[in-house]
This record gives C-alpha cells, structure tokens and sequence, in this order.
C-alpha cells in the first residue's frame, strides 16, 4: 500500500502540483513526465531520502528505491553484490546471517538470475544488472519499490525483460512498484497505473 | 591459477624477502654479527613489514571510499601533516639528530591533519568535497613547511631532508610497538567496516538503497587510514607509491574487489613491496632512501596497472 494525500515535493520550493494517490499492494505504477517535472523528486522523497516541501505520504512497510545508475564494479560476482547490499543483516566482521544467505538465495529465484549468480558483474548486460539491483532491493525487504529510469541507456529486448520482471514482481510478491520512465508505450503495457507529472 | 595459490605464492614470497631482508645490510669490525642481526636488521625489517602493511590498507580503504584508483594514504594530507610537524622539529626547535623529537613533532603534525580532517567529514555529505579538502590541505601544509625550509640553516635542512627521504633504519622496540599497535587498531577497523567498504564502491546512492549510513562507513575508514599513515610517517617518513599500487596487484591477484577477500592479499603484497624497496636500498654502498626505492620500484608498476584494465 502506498498512498499521498496533497503531496508536493522539491527541493524546499514547489516544483510540482499537489498529488493524491493511494495504491494497493501488488500493483505495477508508471511514473511518467518531461525532464524537470519532478519524477525523480517525487521518487527521492517517497523513499525518505528528501522531505516533502508539504502533505503526506505512507506506506505499509519498508521503502526501497533503486537509483538511475550504479556503477558495475568489477570483481563482484552477482550473487556477492546482493549480498553486499545486505549489511543490516551481518554481524561482527561483516559475516551475514544464515537467514541473509537464504534471503539471497531466494530473490535470485524470483528474479530468474540463479544461472548469473556466479558471473562477475562486468559480464552482464545492463538489463540483467537492473534485475540484480531489483534483487537487492527485495533482500532489503522492500514492500515497496522505487526504480528511477530502470530503463535508461537499454535496448529493446533489455528493456522488454526489465519491465515485465517489474511487473511479475508486483503480482507475484505483492511488492508495490513504482518506476518513472521516458518510454511510455512500453512502460504502459507493463503497468497497472499511472502517475503523469507536468512542469510546474 | 587459483586465487587461493596466489595468496600462497604471495605469502611464500613475503616469507623470502623477510629472510632476504635480514641478510641485507651493512656489518661493522667491531660489532659482533648478532648484535648488528638483533639491533638494526630486525627491527628494520619488522619497521619495513609494518610499513608496507599499514600504508597499504590505508591506500586500499581510501580507493574504495572515494573510488579512485589513484587515491593513497597521502591524499588526506596527513603526511603533508607530518612533514610540517618535522619541519617545525628541526627548522624551528632545533633538533639536531633524526630522532625522538622529530618522530614526536611529526606524529603531533600528522595528528592535526587527522583531527581536521575528522572535523570537516562530520559536516560534509559529498565525498569529492572531501577529497579536494584532503587535498587542499595537504597544499597548505606543503607551503608551511617549505616557508620553514625556505628560512632555515644548512644543517637544519640536512636533518629535515634525511627524514623526509624516508627510512626503515632506527626504529626502537617502542617505535615498533606504536607502529604495530596502529596497525592492530586500522585492521580491526577495516574488517569491522570491510562490508560497508563493498558498498562504498558502488556510490552513496546504492548505500542508501542498502540502508547504509555511508558517512559512517567512510568516516571509519578514514580514521583508521589516518591513524596507521601517521604511525608510519612520523618513523619513517612520508613513503609513497606502496598504498596506491599494492590494492591494484591484490585486486588483479585474487580476482575479486570484495575486501573481506582483498584486505589480507592487500596486506601480503604491501608488506612484499616495502620488503623488496629496502632490500633494493641496502643493496648499494650507502643505503638509498626507501622513498625513493619505493618510487623506483612502483612507478612502473603503477604504469602498468594503469595501461591495463582497471579495476574500479
């Protein structure tokens, strides 16, 4: 669940109308508008990053949200850049919890990267880096989450993959998505909602 | 090859050059052998091992916190630090031999560095302010410390300049029980931070996204890069190159930048270098300065890290 009441974000000044929403759990939403309208803003503070400039917003769990770009560092297997994202679960000496491992282990089977698990990061495509990102976020718990421009600098196909995994991701976690995008025909087949900011 | 042979090769390697390094050396007619193997060839071998370890991880951990390939313990200003605090000693106070006061005063100036640094990282966010501080301050204590040059006698100078060659000889016991004690407290931390250093690499937005206070993360790293660089520049001098190129050789060695897997190969190939400058300085004659075996030594390598593929 994910809802705003007179919501307006900025930074300490206004740069979008008043926005009012309240979605369910499990839903896929788009988040579309011209540059400077506000979409990364509106992503920024529903993730606690930056304070509203006024309103309110809430959800019913933890809030995630997977910036435009991380850089893909080499010498990280997949499956270690997860884990890597899981600090708040390693105790003394950064060893991780059993339960961290499984966590790992099963957010890798609902993103479908069990065969990539293994390959270091600077092997992948970008569309399947996106896909590990989203696993870190699950790892972290996120009941809803936030994804700036997953799409950005990818192909077809990887752009194809990323949004239909968003989108399975929703139904079958009940995770709530939220995701802004330039691509509105493709980003409109895979969502269930969305969200259209204009410049103020 | 496995990474795991490597470590093994590299542990192999630190083991021979430790032996090689105590049988380097200059002897006297009337010291007997053991005495000159117990007094000077061990504890500059101890002091070079310690050196190499600690300027290392201090490189390491500044790489990964500003995730600069070419950042090392120096770029703090730390050493600039302790370079003034010397100069102060001997341009200044008049000390007249490379010994406890310098060593004091350039701990003492390392430790202003330190607590500036400290001071301004609890009130900035971005890491490249930070980095241009570092920097910055490191400028200002370059240009304190060549005003002292610039009004000094010819003797006061000598002193200064064998100090700031940089040297593994002279170390006492305490000295090395400073330097080890440093270097305890640094490993500690680094493993302790070692998961929150993985983050770091990937930038202070995917910390966010790992719910991870990442201003904690570098300030940890900070402090214990600074307290072991300080150690070791107020002993030996402000000795370059072993912190930026022994992270590279690790990385490459072990095929993986996770620090729980790079800080010990880091501390194997640091220790292996600064073994292997001060062979190459005792070699000759006179004795060259490690700095500048060091120099010798790494420069290329660095070349050729940086002509290959780089790792973050």
């Amino acid at each position: 669940m994910l809802k705003a009441k007179n919501l307006i974000v900025g930074y300490r000044k206004a740069i979008c109308e008043p926005l009012s929403f309240s979605f369910e759990d499990g839903k896929c939403i788009m988040l579309t508008g011209p540059n400077g309208s506000g979409k990364s803003t509106l992503l920024k503070t529903l993730a606690g990053l930056i304070p509203p400039v006024s309103g309110k917003f809430s959800s019913n769990g933890r809030v995630v949200m997977v910036p435009t770009h991380i850089p893909k560092v080499k010498g990280f297997t997949v499956k270690e850049f997860i884990l890597t994202g899981m600090l708040q679960a390693s105790g003394m000496f950064g060893r991780l919890r059993p339960s961290a491992e499984k966590a790992a282990d099963e957010a890798i089977d609902a993103l479908g990267l069990g065969s990539l698990e293994s390959q270091d990061l600077s092997r992948i495509s970008d569309g399947e880096f996106q896909k590990a990102c989203m696993a870190t976020a699950l790892t972290n718990e996120a009941s809803v989450l936030l994804l700036d421009e997953p799409t950005a600098f990818l192909d077809v196909d990887n752009r194809i993959m990323v949004l239909s995994t968003l989108r399975s991701l929703a139904r079958e976690s009940g995770t709530t998505v939220m995701f802004s995008t330039h691509d509105i025909s493709d980003g409109a087949k895979y969502s269930d909602a969305e969200i259209s900011l204009l410049k103020h | 090859m496995k990474p795991a042979v490597r470590i093994i090769i590299f542990c192999a390697c630190l083991i021979l050059l430790s032996g090689l390094d105590l049988l380097c050396g200059g002897s006297c007619f009337n010291i007997p052998e053991y005495v000159i193997f117990i007094k000077i060839r061990l504890p500059r071998m101890l002091t070079a091992v310690l050196a190499g370890c600690s300027l290392s991880l201090a490189g390491l951990q500044m790489q990964s916190i500003f995730r600069n390939p070419l950042a090392d313990p120096h770029i703090m200003g730390v050493s600039a630090g302790a370079g003034t605090g010397a100069a102060i000693a001997t341009l200044i106070a008049g000390a007249t031999a490379s010994g406890f006061p310098i060593v004091l005063s350039a701990f003492l100036g390392a430790m202003v560095a330190f607590m500036l640094i400290m001071a301004v990282a609890s009130h900035i966010q971005s890491t490249y302010t930070l980095l241009i501080f570092g920097v910055m301050l490191g400028f200002v204590f370059s240009a304190i410390t060549s005003i002292l040059e610039y009004s000094a006698n010819e003797e006061s100078l000598k002193i200064f300049y064998s100090w700031s060659a940089g040297s593994f000889m002279g170390t006492r016991p305490t000295d090395i029980l400073i330097m080890l004690s440093a270097l305890a407290i640094g490993i500690f931390m680094a493993e302790c931070n070692s998961r929150g250093l993985d983050i770091s690499l990937f930038g202070d937005e995917y910390a966010a996204l790992a719910g991870v206070n990442i201003l904690k993360v570098r300030n940890i790293a900070m402090a214990g890069s600074c307290i072991m660089t300080a150690a070791v520049t107020a002993f030996c001098g402000p000795i370059g190159f072993v912190g930026i190129v022994a992270p590279h050789i690790a990385r490459l060695a072990i095929g993986s930048s996770m620090h729980r897997k790079v800080i010990p190969a880091t501390l194997t190939v640091g220790t292996c270098l600064s073994l292997l400058a001060d062979i190459f300085s005792q070699v000759f004659a006179t004795p060259l300065p490690v700095g500048s075996t060091m120099a010798i030594i790494g420069i290329p390598l660095i070349l050729i890290i940086l002509c290959s593929k780089p790792r973050i």
